[in-house]
């Protein structure tokens, strides 16, 4: 639909809802923005006129460049098209554009100093807020609390509502940490309410989410890992989600998947991870458990992410294999471009070099068990008590029942 | 300018360091940042090492990167490099430079490192 045919259309009165039926059509075209014709067809649905024809329509538009300040090329394009078929003449029309012009000029500036005395007006409260930070009265260092204050919490106050511990991989499972296999990232959209934490043990102040800030928040130190993302201290519950997106496109945070449907981080992501995940718990912590509010949370929080994902055969044989001294390596097999095969690499103690499916592996699995049943780390290893391992043990053999049966097995 | 430079057998000796291992210093003009060892004749034998008081202002991440330009000037585009599984920050930089982990084994990590 040309702008002269969206014109034609007030020729006749019509109905709001015949109206709104080209919507779509004009959403077609390039030079339609769809803020730009909502905003005109909210104006006209204002009118609260029982038809809507060219007078309705020419008042519609100088209300909204009245209110708004928009007069961009569709609003002008339309509202000369109007005025030309009511009968204005060409001098006519440019004097009445040259003066819309100039009020939605003047409409926008009022606006823009609207919106910055409003800025000024929260940013001095929150200065206020900040000048009332008892440092002796907090666990956290300076910046830490400065955030949080902004995002009206105090630590004491979040930690009582909420756990702000965070997990490794080695917490959640130790053996599926010291013998992951797993594949390279792959897009997938995730929800902050997963991923659980990172691999703290390098780090000072432990598994303490806030208490951890220092390490990637640091006023007081001059380089840039500790000084790069100061500014992220400034987002808030409402503009933190929407301010980081565009980072999630051009550079994703990599997580690594964990049993329970959780995640860590793993190789990129640690500051923005940091600065999600507090904002989460304090939205989640003001939810005081209100099952609806805390799902829409969830979802809010939710951002695309590159997540390698644990290959469960591949990473309790290798498991298996060291633990019996049978394997000196076992890692996934990469192609000349680098990317997985698919097959993993058994550098054996004797010196071979295999090249197997997870299925050609659980039959060697199954083939270096059968000799080793009489060793101790045999034993230890049926022994073993995780449900996950015992079922990769019943899919090594499905006819045995090596351990503690399929009873306690869950899906590998 | 932060620089590599090749040891010599009286700094090597001092060090306490193999002759026969092929070590670098890791400097910034006159100051010392770190070393590198090289060793790429019977297989490629790396290792990294920023002195303590230096690190956390990403000398380890351009260190890394000109031990990797030094491989690929001797003919060397691929190689598998293990390091222990706690080594939280080396496991960022070679990430950082596209190595992809290939596995893992108790208290190490391998990745493939393709340059």
């Amino acid at each position: 639909m040309s702008i002269k045919e969206f014109a034609d259309l007030f020729d006749n009165p019509c109905s709001l809802e015949d109206l709104l039926s080209h919507k779509e059509e004009l959403l077609e075209c390039d030079f339609i923005d769809e803020d730009i014709l909502k905003g005109l067809l909210d104006a006209i649905q204002k009118e609260n006129s029982p038809f809507v024809d060219r007078r309705v329509a020419i008042k519609a538009i100088i209300t909204s460049i009245c209110t708004t300040g928009e007069f961009g090329y569709f609003t002008r394009s339309v509202f000369r098209e109007l005025l030309e078929k009511d009968g204005c003449s060409k001098e006519a029309i440019t004097k009445i554009l040259m003066q819309a012009n100039e009020q939605a000029g003047m409409v926008r500036q009022r606006n823009r100093e609207k919106r910055l005395a409003e800025k000024k007006k929260k940013e001095d409260a929150l200065k206020k807020l900040e000048a009332g930070i008892d440092m002796s009265k907090t666990a956290v260092s300076y910046d830490t609390a400065r955030f949080l204050i902004r995002n009206g919490m105090t630590y004491e106050e979040l930690e009582k509502s909420i756990s702000v511990s965070i997990s490794s991989q080695e917490d959640i499972d130790p053996i599926l940490y010291k013998y992951r296999i797993g594949t390279d990232g792959e897009k997938e959209n995730v929800s902050i309410a997963d991923v659980v934490g990172y691999d703290y043990s390098y780090m000072r102040c432990g598994n303490d989410l806030l208490k951890a800030f220092p390490n990637f928040f640091d006023s007081t130190k001059r380089d840039g890992y500790h000084t790069r993302s100061l500014s992220m201290l400034d987002l808030t519950t409402e503009n933190g989600v929407r301010a980081l997106t565009p980072s999630f496109k051009e550079e994703p945070m990599k997580l690594a998947d964990a049993p329970g449907g959780r995640y860590t981080i793993n190789g990129n992501g640690m500051h923005r991870y940091s600065v999600l995940r507090s904002l989460y718990l304090i939205e989640m912590a003001k939810s005081k458990g209100n099952k609806e509010q805390e799902q829409a949370i969830r979802e809010k929080y939710t951002v695309p992410a590159l997540v390698s994902k644990i290959d469960y055969v591949k990473t309790y044989s290798n498991f298996v294999l060291t633990t019996l001294k049978m394997a000196y390596w076992v890692g996934n097999e990469r192609d000349e471009q680098n990317n997985l095969t698919g097959r993993v690499k058994v550098e054996t103690t004797n010196g071979e070099n295999l090249f197997l499916t997870n299925e050609e592996l659980l039959e060697y699995v199954r083939n270096v068990i059968s000799t080793q049943m009489d060793s101790p780390s045999m034993q230890w290893l049926l022994d073993f008590d995780n449900p996950s391992f015992q079922q990769f043990l019943s899919l090594v053999d499905p006819k045995k029942v090596y351990g503690k049966g399929e009873e306690n097995a869950k899906t590998v | 300018m932060l620089k590599l430079y090749k040891m010599s057998e009286e700094e090597k000796m001092e060090m306490n360091i193999s002759p026969s291992d092929n070590y670098y210093s890791f400097r910034q003009g006159d100051e010392l940042l770190g070393f590198a060892k090289i060793n790429v004749l019977k297989e490629i034998d790396i290792f990294i090492f920023i002195l303590e008081e230096k690190r956390g202002n990403g000398f380890g991440n351009e260190l890394y990167s000109q031990v990797l330009e030094m491989l690929k000037e001797r003919g060397i585009n691929s190689f598998a490099l293990m390091f222990p599984l706690k080594n939280v920050i080396m496991r960022k930089i070679v990430e950082a430079y596209g190595a992809k982990e290939d596995s893992r084994k108790e208290n190490k990590i391998r990745y493939q490192v393709f340059i």
